[in-house]
This record gives structure tokens, C-alpha cells and sequence, in this order.
């Protein structure tokens, strides 16, 4: 079967539960929201392949359980990840407060050059907002990490998100296929190349 | 390696020239009693017959006293006795592999001035250990789990017979004679150790168990044999011995309980008079869905099947109010406390939140203000009140939605879930412990049933946890909420063990088999594939199936080891080993001592410190 893209990114959605994880993921994959979702138990995976400059992105993005309770079960996901989508909920002091727990639960199990972002969804819901912008800036700033307030429900900047961290991603890997074999020129680009380090089902994934 | 294997050579009046056996040519070998650190270099070491009797030799460097073509004739005399290691097999007391290094060997002889060690420099110790196996029937210790203790030389009979059962000759050639099934064995013990240790010795412990009608007190310490074999190649490899299973028998499912039935099993009194009957007619076939809120009560043991009419009123009323005392306890949380009270508050809003997505597409829970969310979240809150340890858990509220569509209210609803909840209470550990073990459980099931696909599914990283779904919350979200209730009235009737919900994951897992391993999928691939079979599954044939499994593994029974025995429901074969018993005295037990005595190979290395349930189920990021 011929591949249908040139490179295959691993994402990982994360953060409390009830901050609209699994909503933002269905926005982006299927461009729809539904107010009646049920509860993410374990794990699940969407893809949507991007078009970006010329060249074709497959992003499998996991979408993970977010109670504290399932924590042993989800950080065996974080390892194969590329870009990891921290999500809080605006309208959620406390799921802001926790982004400090995830970013340490990153540090503790993802690979060290991971891409991170911060999200802020529910951002359509302005009358409830309990997190300034100015916070979640700030915070990002902290982590040097990009940020965006988001809305899964209204469709604001959900394409945008994850089309930055794409690119962050990327980026990155180019410059690091470049490092490692400057003679064959940007034209030799394999989608497989960023698994190398990774578990081999991600290696076979890339095959498919 | 296509060379004809070594053979003896009878050499009348000369006892002193053997065969070999076993060859490994770089092993570092020394006394470990006698000489200090002094170097050593490698060697050969060999195991020779002769007519006296098995004898282990080791030469320093490479020389092979004669060997010509294919023949290996070894001469006990033109060894230079200074340099080299000999000792008769019997004389070996123990043996020890190396827990961490797999091509560390020691062996202590009954004599203690002669401990040798020896180290493989290019293999692991494995084929010299599947050897030693073979031949000799060993224990291990229950001091030291790396420990075997060599009781004795395995009867010519018992060896020859089961060599002819071994299948080798019928694939391999036409002579049957035992002799050429042992120069097969020794070869593809050469080819393939690990995987011809594990058929040999499944298919001895056949023989013992099929030539003895019952069960033979030694049968479980040589069915450990075969899954030793294969830790010591993989340490955190659990692959149990190649058991037969005879063969399945699906039986069509039955009509669920009837209200005529149900009729039937009242005495003048209201008690129900054959509990038993009842629960077998369930697990056949379910129950008749009007008949579901009665019949409930008594399944989860809300309440006793042979309490009276006017008891059951009283459990009721009492019930009742314990609820409510429970429920007035949380609503009388002032807002003041609750600013103080981050666990309550948490607890709380996680309720709220798994509420307002639980279930509502059916009408049942659809809609605002729905009264019906109003009870799920009373309910679930009470519960908090009612097991403050464990509060509540994701999953939680799915394992309640079914039980509270049926009863249509509040207490009975939270009573029958508590019960439930009893029931597979550890699926919400803190550390998931629970789960983590009950996926561990499934891979041990599939071992048994399907050694091929079981390795498969571990092999992916991470392993089983594309099942966790479906045993958290017991299949609630791969059926329709019917099929669900079947399924749960069949684990709940406790027949015919009590982990059938693991049985259901199995019929799933080898229904699918051919989808999964045909396709080479990966995890990612295996695990969309079994959540996209959300609502796809046929309910009736997987309970056929899951029953199927569970009576095959029944009438296995005898060649089960313990921990699976367990998982079944069935008594362990032997009971856990005394941490403080005399080691000296397990080491001279006689074999047919009393099981409590008996080795108890399996669970010991089910539970050796080699081993734990992460690396089991391959959660090597965790
Ligand atoms: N108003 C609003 N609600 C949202 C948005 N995204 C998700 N939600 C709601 O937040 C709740 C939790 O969403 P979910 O995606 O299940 O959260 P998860 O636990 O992080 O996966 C659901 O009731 C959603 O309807 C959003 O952008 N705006
Ligand atoms: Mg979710």
C-alpha cells in the first residue's frame, strides 16, 4: 500500500477531567461537537491527516482518561509522544492550578524533547471565566511553551492549535534529520525517521 | 546445524569412553570452594554418559580430546586432571542460576568443599538447564526461588515412554526406537532448547497424569519445568506449559428467567425456595427484563434469597432509612465547609461532571433537569458518604446508570450498587492495582488457551491495556445497555467461578484473534479495532463462548498450576510454601508426601521477585 503521507506525529491530549479533552478532539477530527459525549475510559486515538506546505501530516492524537486514579494507566502512553497538548478549562481554577502536576508527570515520563503546548478551552464561555489570559500566558512563558485559549464547542482555535504544534514538531524533526545526515539534502525525508527512538509499535504505525 | 547428532559408540570392555551429551564450548568454570581468584580460562564443558552414569566435564581451552566428523568420543583418562572439572551428575546437590544473569551457573555438590560456578560467555545457561531437567527430576528450593534441587535420575521407562509421544519420530523418521527419539531430542534441544524443553516436558506431565489416571503429587513440579525453562530465557516471560485442553463444547445459551419460573421458585411465604436453580437458569440465559428490578435484589444479595415477605419489608424500610441518613450527611455540607473541604469539593465536581455525560443519549438520562441525573448524582454522592476510602472513581458512574434505569429508584438503586461495587471494588485502587492484575489475569488465561496469541498481544507495547476498558466497568461500553445487563447477571450469579467477566474478554479476544494477528496489527491498530467493536458484539454467542472456555480450563483442571487454578475458583493444589520451614527437610521430601508439602514450582515463579504484574503485562512506561 503506498503511504499517503510523509510524516506520521504522535500527539497526546492531557489535563483534569471534564476540561474537554475528548470535545477538542472531536472538533478537530471530525469538526463537530456534541454536549452528550461520555466519559473517556482509558484511552482512544483519532487521526486526521494535514496538508502543511507541500507535504502531508498524519497526526494520531491519543485522547487519555484524566482522574488522578488512572494516572499509572495513561503515563504509559506519554512515551511515544512527539507533542503533548496540555488542556485546562477557563471556566476551572482548579484545572489551571493542576497544569504544574501535569507538566511534572511529563517531566517524569515523556522523552525529554517533547513538544508541549497549553491550551485554555471553554474560552466562549466569558461570563464564567475564572483564568485570566494573562495567566495562562504567563504560565506558558514560565515553560517556554506556546499557549492558546481555545473553544471546542464554538470551533475557536482548535485548527490553529494543533497546526502550531505540528509545525513545532516538524520543525524540530527536520533540523534533526539535517543534523544527523546534512549530505542527502531535505528531499530524503523519511515519516518513519522520528521513531527510530520509538517503541516499535510506533515504528510499525508508520508502516501502515 | 544439519549434521547427524553424535552418537554412542559401544565400545565393548572400555566403560570408560562415553558419549556426549551436551557441549558448550566458552564456560569459565572453577571451584568456587576451594581456589581463590586465580584466572581462569574458557573451556569447554560437556555432558558425557557413560555406562556409569552421566558425568559433567569440563576442559580448559579448546581442546577436543577426539572428535572425528560428527562423532565425539570422549575418554575419561585423557583428560590432564589438574585442569579439568569432572563430577557424576548425582553427586550434584543443587544448582542456581544467576536471578540477573542468565549465564551464570553455580552448582553445589553434596560434597562442600566442591561448589562450581560457571559462566556461559556467549549463551545463556538455558539448554544445559532444559538438559539437566530432562534427565532429572529437580525441586526448587523454597528458601531461594533460583534454587533446584536434583532429587533423581528420571526412570528409563518413564523417559523412553514419553520420548515416543514426543512426536519427533513421527515427523523425523521412521524408526520409533527410543534411542533415536533421544539423539532428536538432544539435537533439537541444540536447535531450539527452550521451545523443545517446554513440548517435552508438557508432554511428560502428560503421560504422568494420563498413565496415572489422577493426578500425580509430582505432576505440578514437572510442569513447572516448562514454564521455568522459559523465564529463564525471558525473565519477565510468564508462558504457561504447553497444557491440553480438551476440546470446546459451545452450548446454545437458554431462555432467559421467566415470570412464570419466577412464580414458581415463591414459597406461600415469599422466600425463594432454590436459589441454586434460579442462578443457573440466569447464567444460561438471563432474566426477562421486566422481571430484572425483583430478581436483582436477590442476585447482588441487597436482599437474602430466603427472607420472607414481611422480612424483606422490614430490610426495606431499614435499608431506606440508612440511606437517607447517609445522603442528609453530604446535603448538610454547608457552603462554608465545603470552601474547606478541597476532597469533598473534588469529589463532588467529578460527579457532577460524569453525570452530565453519563448515558445521555439514552431517554432514559436525556435532556435538562432530567430527574433521572438528579438520582445518579444523589446516589453517587451518598455513596461517597457510605465508602469515604474510596469516594469516586471514573467508571463509577457507568457500573450505576444500568442498576438505577432498572430500579427506577434511589435506595434499591444504591444498594445494588453498592453490592456491585463490592464486587469489583479493586477495579478502583489507588494504584490501579486491580486492574493491572486482572489484565496480568487475562494474558495468564490466554497463555493456557492460546500460547501463540497470548504472546502476540503482550509483545505489544503496552501490552494488554487495550482491555482495560472493558474490565473496569464490565463490558458497559461495548454492549447495548440490555446485552450489558446479561452479561452482568451471568458474572454476578458467581457461576461458574468467579472471574467469568475475565472469560467474556477471552470468547472477545479469540473471536477477534484472526483480525488481530492476521493483520499484524500493532497496538494502536488492535486497540482501535476492539473499541470500534463497541456495540458490534454478538452477546449471546460470547457468553457461549466465554462458558465454553471456562468448562475447557475446568476439565483441565488437574494440569492447571495454582495460579490459574485460582482465577478459576478452584483450590490451590498446594498451599503456599512455610517462608520459615527447614530448608534441609523440603530437600529430602519424599514425592509422594503430602501436597502440602510439594513443591510449588508455579506459583512460586508466578510470583517470583523476578517478575511483577508491569512487566507481565508489558507497562514498561509506567
Ligand atoms: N461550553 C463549553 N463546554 C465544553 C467545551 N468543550 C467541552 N465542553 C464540555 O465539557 C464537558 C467535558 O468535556 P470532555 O471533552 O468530556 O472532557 P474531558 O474529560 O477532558 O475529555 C462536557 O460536558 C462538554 O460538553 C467548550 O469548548 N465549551
Ligand atoms: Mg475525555
Amino acid at each position: 500500500m503506498a503511504k499517503t503521507y510523509d510524516y506520521l506525529f504522535k500527539l497526546l491530549l492531557i489535563g483534569d477531567s471534564g476540561v474537554g479533552k475528548t470535545c477538542v478532539l472531536f472538533r478537530f477530527s471530525e469538526d463537530a461537537f456534541n454536549s452528550t459525549f461520555i466519559s473517556t475510559i482509558g484511552i482512544d486515538f483519532k487521526i486526521r491527516t494535514i496538508d502543511m506546505d507541500g507535504k502531508k501530516i498524519k497526526l494520531q492524537i491519543w485522547d487519555t482518561a484524566g482522574q488522578e486514579r488512572f494516572r499509572t494507566i495513561t503515563t504509559a502512553y506519554y512515551r511515544g509522544a512527539m507533542g503533548i497538548m496540555l488542556v485546562y478549562d477557563i471556566t476551572n481554577e482548579k484545572s489551571f492550578d493542576n497544569i504544574k502536576n501535569w507538566i511534572r508527570n511529563i517531566e517524569e515520563n515523556a522523552s525529554a524533547d517533547v513538544e508541549k503546548m497549553l491550551l485554555g478551552n471553554k474560552c466562549e464561555l466569558e461570563d464564567r471565566r475564572a483564568v485570566s489570559k494573562e495567566r495562562g500566558e504567563q504560565l506558558a512563558i514560565e515553560y517556554g511553551i506556546k499557549f492558546m485559549e481555545i473553544s471546542a464547542k464554538n470551533s475557536i482555535n482548535v485548527e490553529e492549535a494543533f497546526f502550531t504544534l505540528a509545525r513545532d514538531i516538524r520543525t524540530k524533526t527536520e533540523k534533526k534529520l539535517e543534523a544527523s545526515n546534512p549530505s542527502k539534502g531535505n528531499h530524503q525525508l523519511k515519516a518513519t525517521e522520528p521513531s527510530k527512538k520509538q517503541p516499535n509499535w510506533l515504528q510499525r504505525c508508520s508502516l501502515i | 546445524m544439519n549434521s547427524p547428532e553424535r552418537e554412542t559408540m559401544q565400545v565393548p570392555g572400555q566403560p570408560s569412553v562415553g558419549v556426549e551429551l551436551f557441549s558448550q564450548n566458552g564456560v569459565v568454570m572453577r571451584n568456587q570452594a576451594s581456589r581463590s581468584n586465580e584466572d581462569v580460562c574458557p573451556g569447554t564443558l560437556r555432558i558425557v554418559q557413560y555406562s556409569s552414569g552421566k558425568c559433567f566435564e569440563w576442559h580448559p581451552a579448546v581442546s577436543v580430546s577426539s572428535e572425528e566428523g560428527d562423532w565425539a568420543v570422549v575418554s575419561k583418562n585423557d583428560s590432564n586432571s589438574d585442569d579439568t572439572i569432572s563430577f557424576d551428575v548425582t553427586r550434584i546437590k543443587e544448582y542456581r542460576v544467576h536471578p540477573k544473569n542468565k549465564r551464570k551457573i553455580v552448582f553445589t555438590l553434596r560434597d562442600p568443599r566442591e561448589i562450581y560456578g560457571a559462566v556461559f560467555q556467549t549463551d545463556s545457561v538455558d539448554s544445559l538447564v532444559a538438559y539437566i531437567r530432562q534427565f532429572y527430576r529437580t525441586r526448587r528450593s523454597t528458601r531461594d526461588h533460583h534454587t533446584y534441587k536434583i532429587i533423581e535420575e528420571r526412570t528409563e521407562r518413564t523417559i523412553q515412554k514419553s520420548f515416543c509421544d514426543l512426536e519427533f519420530d513421527f515427523t523425523r523418521g521412521k524408526s520409533s526406537n527410543p534411542a533415536d527419539s533421544v539423539r532428536r531430542l538432544i539435537r533439537d534441544f541444540r536447535q531450539k532448547p527452550i521451545q523443545t524443553a517446554l513440548e517435552s516436558a508438557a508432554k511428560i506431565a502428560d503421560l504422568y497424569r494420563y498413565e496415572n489416571g489422577a493426578l500425580s503429587s509430582e505432576t505440578p513440579e514437572i510442569l513447572s519445568h516448562s514454564e521455568e525453562s522459559v523465564s529463564i530465557a525471558d525473565e519477565y516471560q510468564i508462558v504457561s506449559p504447553t497444557i491440553k485442553l480438551p476440546p470446546r463444547e459451545i452450548l446454545s445459551r437458554g431462555n432467559p428467567l421467566s415470570y412464570e419460573q419466577w412464580l414458581q421458585f415463591h414459597d406461600a411465604q415469599g422466600r425463594i425456595t432454590n436459589s441454586e436453580l434460579v442462578k443457573k437458569i440466569i447464567y444460561q440465559g438471563g432474566i426477562s427484563s421486566k422481571l430484572r428490578a425483583d430478581v436483582w435484589k436477590y442476585l447482588l444479595g441487597y436482599l437474602p434469597w430466603e427472607a420472607t415477605t414481611a422480612e424483606q419489608i422490614e430490610i426495606r424500610n431499614s435499608k431506606e432509612k440508612e440511606y437517607n441518613r447517609m445522603k442528609l450527611q453530604w446535603q448538610m455540607v454547608t457552603p462554608a465547609q465545603e470552601a474547606r473541604f478541597s476532597d469533598f469539593r473534588d469529589r463532588k465536581s467529578l460527579i457532577e461532571k460524569d453525570v452530565n455525560r453519563c448515558d445521555r443519549s439514552l431517554d432514559f438520562y436525556a435532556g435538562e433537569n432530567n430527574s433521572n441525573l438528579k438520582s445518579l448524582h444523589n446516589i453517587l454522592m451518598t455513596y461517597i458518604m457510605y465508602n469515604f476510602d474510596l469516594g469516586y472513581v471514573q467508571g463509577m458512574s457507568d457500573l450505576l446508570a444500568p442498576i438505577l434505569f432498572i430500579m427506577n429508584n434511589e435506595v434499591d438503586a444504591f444498594w445494588c450498587f453498592s453490592a456491585f461495587m463490592d464486587k469489583v471494588a479493586s477495579n478502583f485502587d489507588v494504584d490501579q492495582a486491580g486492574s493491572k492484575r486482572q489484565l496480568l489475569h487475562l494474558h495468564e488465561l490466554l497463555s493456557v488457551m492460546d500460547p501463540k496469541f497470548a504472546e502476540y498481544l503482550k509483545n505489544l507495547e503496552p501490552g494488554y491495556l487495550f482491555c482495560f476498558r472493558w474490565l473496569l466497568v464490565i463490558f458497559k461500553r461495548e454492549f447495548s445497555y440490555d446485552d450489558t445487563m446479561t452479561i452482568w447477571e451471568a458474572f454476578w450469579t458467581g457461576i461458574p467461578g468467579p472471574n467469568f467477566h475475565l472469560f467474556v474478554g477471552l470468547a472477545i479476544l479469540d473471536t477477534e484473534k484472526s483480525a488481530i494477528m492476521d493483520s499484524h496489527s500493532n497496538f494502536a491498530e488492535t486497540l482501535k479495532h476492539i473499541n470500534e467493536l463497541a456495540m458490534k458484539i454478538d452477546v449471546n454467542s460470547t457468553l457461549s463462548k466465554a462458558d465454553a472456555i471456562y468448562r475447557q480450563l475446568l476439565a483441565a483442571e488437574v494440569s492447571l498450576p495454582d495460579p490459574i487454578r485460582t482465577i478459576l475458583g478452584l483450590e490451590p493444589l498446594q498451599k503456599e510454601p512455610n517462608p520459615l520451614s527447614d530448608s534441609e527437610s523440603d530437600a529430602e521430601d519424599a514425592p509422594n508426601s503430602s501436597p502440602g508439602h510439594c513443591n510449588n514450582g508455579l506459583s512460586q515463579s508466578f510470583n517470583d521477585d523476578q517478575f511483577d504484574i508491569d512487566t507481565a503485562i508489558m507497562l514498561n512506561y509506567m
